[in-house]
């Protein structure tokens, strides 16, 4: 299983790169929310110090373009018709990993682009930084664990953008809260024993979205 | 050996009935062709037997049985899954990844099926099927003549123990075709192919029929 998963994340990645219709969709949605939430706030010079509202702002960034991004990974498949030989040719749990792994590449580049220039752009100290990596890796393995499992749903409706967003924020509203609250103590310096119930909650609630995706992603996707 | 049984099949979208009351029993070495006119249920009737779609009503049955010197042989029923990793299929609504050559999607669909992608192998059957040269060329530059001879050319090679072919002959010209209904008399003795059609000239090769109306 584990060769078979990895065969769709390198066969993703490949057209991915040959396309570029997730990265350059992705990148783009976060730079132009990156311009203008630092345009908007650069007058504003209690913000850099504000660091609930620095961590609220990043999550905003980082969870719309992870829905413009993430949602590609299935409607791709359906669109150009490889969905049904992928559903013959492999197990939902493959799919799933694959999947996943993908979305988390994807939301791990994306975190390494945007982070630098958010903090750059907002004038903001970075705080601890260990904190801020821990914080966005983990939020992004919740967010590629849900989006994964909300974009195989949402890829066989009719309307699929909406719905995305519409269904996911539920599902994913819990890593927020968490991983806002994880890179607001990194702003502010915090050690990250401060955090320590935020960063348990956030692997189990990850563990537990994971598995019970993987246990029903097969319904799912066929 | 496979032996695929379906019991009183049936299918409905809605309150529109497809098909029904659909029983027959169909063996490795054989070709079974699904015919009908347009709509009567072959696509449809393929997806079901594919696992890709349920059926409204009816059971499939499909056991392996592994023949045994010194005892009697050993029947296994397969599961869905089982099923589904013992078959391939190439049909209009199968599409390859147009963004990869034909070689890198030999080698997806091969290790997904956990063999190994050897390129003078996969080389050898796009010789067989006229596409010589061409593993290196992105899908997407390919005509839809050359995109099913590479479909044909994975499904192949992959060695499949059921095979489906829905209209196998679409796209295809004159030598494309020859090559197709050679190719599958090759490799009937150790599969079952059904063989969704509406063309006459096609049920010579069927060894069973199976008429939707």
């Amino acid at each position: 299983m584990f060769k078979q998963a990895l065969a769709i994340v390198a066969k993703d990645l490949r057209v991915e790169f040959r396309t570029r219709y997730a990265l350059n969709a992705l990148l783009m949605f976060a730079l132009v929310t990156l311009a203008a939430v630092s345009y908007t706030t650069s007058e504003s010079s209690s913000i850099a110090g504000d660091s609930n509202l620095l961590s609220a702002l990043l999550w905003i960034v980082l969870f719309f373009s992870t829905m413009t991004g993430a949602a590609r990974s299935f409607v791709a498949e359906e669109d150009s018709h490889t969905a049904p030989l992928l559903r013959l040719a492999a197990s939902g749990t493959v799919v799933y990993w694959g999947k996943f792994v993908g979305n988390l590449m994807l939301l791990l580049a994306l975190g390494v682009v945007t982070f630098p220039l958010y903090v750059f752009l907002m004038g903001a100290e970075t705080g601890n930084l260990g904190l801020h990596i821990l914080g966005i890796t983990l939020g992004a393995v919740g967010l590629s664990g849900g989006a994964t499992i909300v974009a195989a749903i949402v890829a066989q409706s009719a309307v699929r953008g909406a719905l995305f967003t519409a269904l996911s924020f539920p599902v994913l509203l819990p890593f927020l809260t968490l991983a806002i609250q994880i890179n607001a103590a990194a702003f502010a310096g915090m050690p990250m024993a401060e955090v320590a119930p935020q960063i348990m909650g956030l692997v189990s609630y990850s563990g537990v979205l994971i598995t019970t995706s993987v246990l029903l992603f097969d319904s799912v996707w066929r | 050996m496979i032996t695929f049984r379906t019991d009183n099949l049936a299918k409905r979208f809605g309150s529109r009935g497809i098909f029904r009351n659909l029983s027959f029993e169909a063996h490795t070495g054989s070709v079974i062709a699904l015919t009908g006119p347009n709509g009567s249920g072959k696509s449809t009737l393929s997806k079901i037997l594919m696992g890709l779609l349920p059926a409204s009503a009816g059971t499939i049955t499909v056991t392996s049985t592994i023949p045994s010197v010194s005892e009697d042989s050993v029947s296994q029923e397969l599961s869905l899954a089982e099923r589904m990793l013992r078959t391939e299929a190439v049909t209009p609504y199968f599409s390859l990844y147009d963004a990869l050559t034909g070689y890198e999607n030999f080698a997806f669909f091969a290790r997904l099926r956990n063999k190994d992608f050897d390129v003078k192998h996969a080389e050898s059957w796009l010789s067989t099927f006229g596409l010589a040269g061409r593993g290196d060329d992105a899908v997407g530059s390919y005509s839809s003549g050359m995109r099913q001879r590479m479909k044909f050319a994975i499904s192949f090679a992959l060695e499949p123990e059921i095979l489906f072919l829905d209209e196998p002959a679409s796209n295809l010209d004159q030598s494309g075709k020859a090559i197709v209904f050679e190719q599958a008399q090759k490799i009937k003795s150790n599969a079952l192919i059904f063989w969704a059609t509406n063309e006459p000239d096609e049920l010579q090769y069927a060894d069973k029929v199976v008429r939707l109306v």
